[in-house]
């Protein structure tokens, strides 16, 4: 077995290397989705997001370290899993077509970072530039969804948890190895942030019209697979 | 227009990367070489024979298992271990430190995390060292 060093980097880069596959596929319908909702300060708002996505892994790493028992947790986990991979389905779903313009009150205004009316003023409301904790608040949410990588990570924390002395120790180690996958995750999914603003696309009627649909896609994707999980 | 062309590749990578496990189940289907719902498999490393068996059968994901592993001949180097993973998806390092058992037999504890993306064939590569790895590649339950 590692010692806790060893699975501090091994978490980290493990966490980095996922990120720029795995995460990037799995994640990225949902931060394209936040770059469509963001407003000016959208790299902030990304932030936000992975850092509330990281905090669910570090503590869910603190409860297994204490705990030991990986599959006892994910049993009592499952239903909330489904509800959340199904909300987020939801979120992609309800973005694309407010790219496509088929709905005109889901339509983005003109501009769409900067909502005037119906769908822009709703999300304008919740994602509005001061208003990173709704940031945050989503992060922490979507942090329950279920990740293959994530469950990994979280086997390893598992079995750090029996090398502390008592289970504050064990809490703490396993809160920071979970971080420090969360961290490591972080760098591929705010490049996904930064280059999908699509407010180049805006121009590009074609371009934006496959990207919702494909957006639509994966969002009922997300759905089936929710419903099926 | 560099500048904007570049970005519309990027967009292009995304749409690839969406895409990518749905290729990789297909991928992952033609290259099952165990049955291990039904029993276990066995594959040869250099000169030796190596049965992998997972239990309890149903062999399901999120659940705990026993992986035992069993050699044709007497093995008293460093202890084998099992990496899981899936084919053509990196789902981060989960090893299965495994017992000796006996001179050809070993077994550990583990567990085969589910993947969202609806993918259920999965890898087990047996590495013993001085000897090298076998690859099984099976079907597992959600």
């Amino acid at each position: 077995m590692l010692s806790i060093d060893g699975l501090s980097f091994a978490l980290f880069s493990t966490g980095l290397a996922v990120g720029f596959g795995h995460c990037i596929g799995m994640c990225g319908p949902i931060v394209i989705s936040l770059s469509l909702a963001g407003s000016e300060n959208r790299i902030g708002n990304h932030l936000c997001y992975n850092i509330g996505r990281t905090i669910t892994y570090s503590v869910l790493g603190g409860i297994l370290a204490v705990t030991g028992s990986f599959t006892g947790l994910f049993s009592e986990m499952g239903g909330f899993q489904k509800g959340v991979m199904i909300f987020s389905g939801a979120l992609i779903v309800f973005m694309g077509i407010s790219m496509t313009g088929l709905i005109p009150k889901l339509t983005f205004p003109s501009d769409c970072f900067n909502s005037s009316g119906g769908m822009g003023r709703l999300l304008s409301k919740v994602t509005r530039k001061g208003n990173a904790l709704s940031f945050l608040i989503l992060g922490i949410v979507l942090g329950f969804l279920p990740c293959g990588p994530v469950y990994t990570a979280l086997l390893s924390v598992a079995r750090s948890g029996m090398g502390a002395s008592d289970k504050l120790q064990a809490f703490f180690y396993g809160f920071i190895l979970m971080a420090l996958f969360g961290i490591g995750t972080m760098p591929a999914l705010l490049i996904v942030g930064r280059l999908s603003t699509l407010k180049w696309l805006k121009s590009r009627k074609v371009i934006y019209n496959i990207g919702a649909v494909t957006m639509i896609g994966v969002g009922i994707y997300f759905i089936y697979q929710g419903i099926k999980y | 227009m560099i500048k904007k062309c570049y970005r519309f590749y990027i967009f292009l990578l995304i749409a690839v990367f969406l895409m990518a496990p749905q290729t990789a189940i297909k991928a992952g289907e033609e290259l099952i070489n165990c049955d291990i719902q039904n029993g276990s498999c066995t594959k040869k490393a250099e000169n030796l024979s190596v049965t992998l068996d997972i239990k309890p059968k149903p062999v399901k994901a999120m659940t705990d298992l026993i992986f035992t592993v069993t050699l044709t001949e007497e093995y008293k180097g460093e202890v084998p271990y099992i990496d899981l993973g899936m084919p053509g998806m990196n789902m981060g390092q989960n090893q299965i430190q495994l017992n000796r058992l006996s001179g050809r037999k070993f077994e550990g504890k583990g567990v085969i995390v589910r993947c969202p993306s609806g993918k259920r064939i999965w890898k087990a590569d047996v590495v013993i060292p001085e000897k090298g790895k076998v690859t099984f590649i099976f079907d597992v339950i959600y």
